[in-house]
């Protein structure tokens, strides 16, 4: 591949998003008129984005606003256990962690667990999708369930309470060397 | 005439002051936007329902901790994004991938993909491309989410995730090639050169 294909190919994503100056707009344009095989990637990309049509969102239901604020209002905190309150290994600075009562933190842990349990399974009663409460009760015992929970909690205190998959460091994250943005 | 618009920091302002009725305007505000984004996540009413519900008895309740510097609209749709994943993840749904997972990247060919079929009804292209999604990555599904459903800007994306616009770039990139991968595995009919 050419160092001018190289480049171009780089930058026809965000071409096509809309997203680059005019100044770097221009010479992929220019590229783009001579060089059939970016025109031909740049027609893939094009392709890709009619997988991704906008379907008719579905509205909140009458009322819903007025609910929800009622609720919170009423200090309802919700059903779901929330990670960065329930699943924290330690709780940051507070002195009288360390001496915590290994039994409390496993107590607390599970009840965490079972939270969890419930909300997925009355998820899975309420819509009746049966397959998925299948997968939750029958084909798994118990124990099988809380290994499972126990380690996608692990997995999640390593990513706290933030966007997912954000400051880790993944090899998967080093930004495209872009000098200049518009 | 109408009244000027009230600015969301001052409908925030005057919900911590205990004013339930301009925590429910903004919520009226935002709510099809948030409709919308969790649909990408899962495709079951209730749940999406469910989902926003308790995204925004969340941000009721950190009201206080929020940072004005960010606007209230990005910070509303992080706390979203991150409610429907831990949704996905603790009902054993779209599973934290493993590290190695994300660094095999087609780096520089990334598969080509043919659009749908003309025949495919809008429905069943949905319901497709919604089945690939769940099996990417949460940090791709996000993006593509982001920029191909909801249409925002590299910027947005990300103010949102809190991360650098070179990274959205670099994280969409990545995400489309592993997005064409799975439909094309799912799909084989759709692999343009054969
Ligand atoms: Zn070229």
């Amino acid at each position: 591949m050419q160092d001018s294909c190289q480049k171009s190919s780089m930058l026809i994503p965000s071409y096509l998003d809309g997203e680059l100056s005019e100044e770097q707009a221009a010479p992929l344009r220019r590229h783009l008129m001579e060089c059939q095989p970016c025109r031909d990637l740049a027609q893939d990309e094009q392709a890709m984005k009619r997988w991704f049509i906008a379907e008719e969102a579905p509205a909140a239901p009458p009322g819903f606003a007025a609910r929800v604020a009622r609720r919170a209002f009423a200090g309802d905190a919700g059903v779901l256990t929330d990670s960065e309150f329930a699943l924290q290994p330690h709780v940051a600075g507070s002195g009288n962690t360390e001496q915590e009562d290994p039994t409390l933190r496993f107590v607390l842990q599970l009840t965490a667990i079972a939270a969890a349990v419930l909300f997925c399974l009355a998820l899975a009663i309420r819509t009746h999708d049966l397959p998925e409460s299948a997968d939750l009760g029958a084909s798994e015992d118990y124990s099988q369930v809380v290994e499972k929970l126990m380690r996608m909690n692990a997995a999640e205190e390593a990513a706290a309470d933030e966007i997912p998959g954000l400051p880790r460091k993944d090899a998967d994250d080093e930004p495209m060397n872009r000098k200049t943005r518009k | 005439m109408e009244p000027a618009p009230v600015h969301d920091l001052d409908l925030v302002q005057e919900a911590l002051e205990g004013n339930q009725l301009s925590f429910q305007l903004l919520v009226e505000r935002y709510q099809d936007k948030l409709f919308s984004i969790v649909r990408q996540y899962t495709r079951n009413p209730v749940e999406i329902e469910d989902i926003v519900q308790e995204a925004l008895l969340k941000v009721y309740r950190r009201l206080d901790s929020f940072q004005k510097q960010s606007s209230f609209s990005t910070w509303l749709y992080r706390v979203v994004v991150n409610t429907a994943l831990d949704f996905l993840k603790r009902c054993g749904r779209n599973p934290v991938r493993a590290v190695e997972d994300l660094e095999i990247v087609p780096e520089n060919n990334p598969p080509r993909i043919a659009a749908p079929d003309a025949n495919m009804e809008q429905e069943e292209i949905a319901r497709v491309t919604h089945e690939v999604l769940l099996e990417l990555p949460e940090i791709f599904h996000t993006v593509i989410v982001m920029r191909e459903f909801e249409g925002l800007a590299y910027q947005e994306i990300a103010d949102i995730l809190g991360i650098s616009i070179g990274t959205v770039e670099s994280r969409l990139f990545r995400a489309r090639a592993r997005f064409k991968e799975h439909l094309l595995r799912s799909h084989p009919e759709f692999d343009p050169t054969v």
